[in-house]
């Protein structure tokens, strides 16, 4: 065999006459490839979907849960309710200072006086 | 540097789930690819069907992409790995063709196959056997060394550099077949 035909010049002018080509694929490939593209969409909407339900169904337990607490406060009876209040209440909070039973005679002593002078004098 | 750019956009909207990001993908790089399927196997029906699992698996890791290189040899990567292994489920890696050695004229390769259509050339690869096929375009195409294709083909470097030479040897000589069937139909019309 002659060496003017060298493994270097033949590797290179085949790589330079194939790697400029280009094939376009057949229909068949294109048909797959557009059924594999929708596949892959029809899943990702699918994934949206069970996302979309899974965070409907959250807000729908939480709503649920919510007024059967709000329900169950309601129903409460007037009793239970004032217990409930006097616990929230602390025992050192006193809203009116109650007045002395000194303080409430000599004042009613004054009103008796006023009231006969009053009556006196007309 | 636009193309890159529009390359980046396609595969954020690929990402993103966008079918026609994905159609354009499917467009931009399917006639590229199918070329390099269609270096390692001989029928088209093959080649295709290869074209499309690699287009599956370049969907499927497209998130892996970092951009350190370009995106098209990210995804040629992939095709020639999926057409190897495609190949050695069906093929042996032995040299198994015996050949006579032929006459050359003292002619460079590039002037001989400047004569021979890119099309008649790529048959040339394709009719080449298995191992020789895998081998001359792992070499040639791909630029890798022996000792990657040996390890990739998990086989011996001695086996790869027995198949690249085999496969030179009858691509030679195919090439001087064609060639000799090229001037006697030259000369048959000159009559």
């Amino acid at each position: 065999m002659k060496d003017n035909f060298k493994n270097t010049e033949l590797d290179h002018a085949f790589r330079q006459a194939i790697e400029q080509m280009e094939v376009q694929p057949s229909e068949s490939f294109w048909n797959k490839a557009e059924a594999e593209i929708l596949k892959k969409e029809n899943l990702s909407y699918r994934r949206k979907l069970l996302l979309w339900r899974s965070i409907s169904a959250s807000v729908i337990v939480f709503l649920l849960f919510t007024s059967l607490y709000i329900f169950n406060l309601k129903r409460k009876t007037p009793s239970e309710k004032t217990e409930l209040i006097a616990a929230q209440v602390k025992p050192n909070e006193t809203f009116v200072q109650p007045l002395s039973s000194n303080l409430i005679e000599t004042t009613n002593q004054k009103i008796f006086l006023l009231i006969i002078s009053f009556q006196k004098n007309n | 540097m636009f193309l890159e750019s529009f390359d980046s956009e396609i595969i954020k909207d690929c990402l993103k789930g966008n079918a026609t990001a994905q159609r354009l993908l499917y467009k931009q790089f399917a006639p590229k690819m199918l070329l390099v399927c269609l270096r390692y196997f001989r029928s088209r029906e093959e080649a295709e069907d290869v074209l499309q699992e690699g287009f599956i698996i370049v969907f499927e890791k497209l998130n892996q992409f970092r951009g350190d290189g370009p995106f098209e040899a990210w995804v040629r990567k992939i095709m020639v790995n999926k057409s190897v292994e495609q190949l050695r489920k069906s093929s042996f890696m032995h040299p198994t063709v015996d050949f006579e050695e032929a006459d050359y004229d003292f002619i460079s390769a590039e002037e001989i196959l400047s004569g021979i259509a890119s099309k008649v050339l790529l048959s040339m690869i394709q009719e080449l056997p298995p191992a020789c096929r895998m081998v001359f375009n792992m070499y040639v195409f791909e630029g890798m060394k022996h000792k990657e294709i040996a390890e990739q083909l998990s086989v011996s470097e001695n086996t790869s550099k027995s198949n690249l030479f085999d496969a030179r040897a009858i691509l030679k000589k195919k090439i001087m077949l064609d060639l000799n069937v090229l001037e006697k139909k030259i000369a048959m019309n000159e009559r």
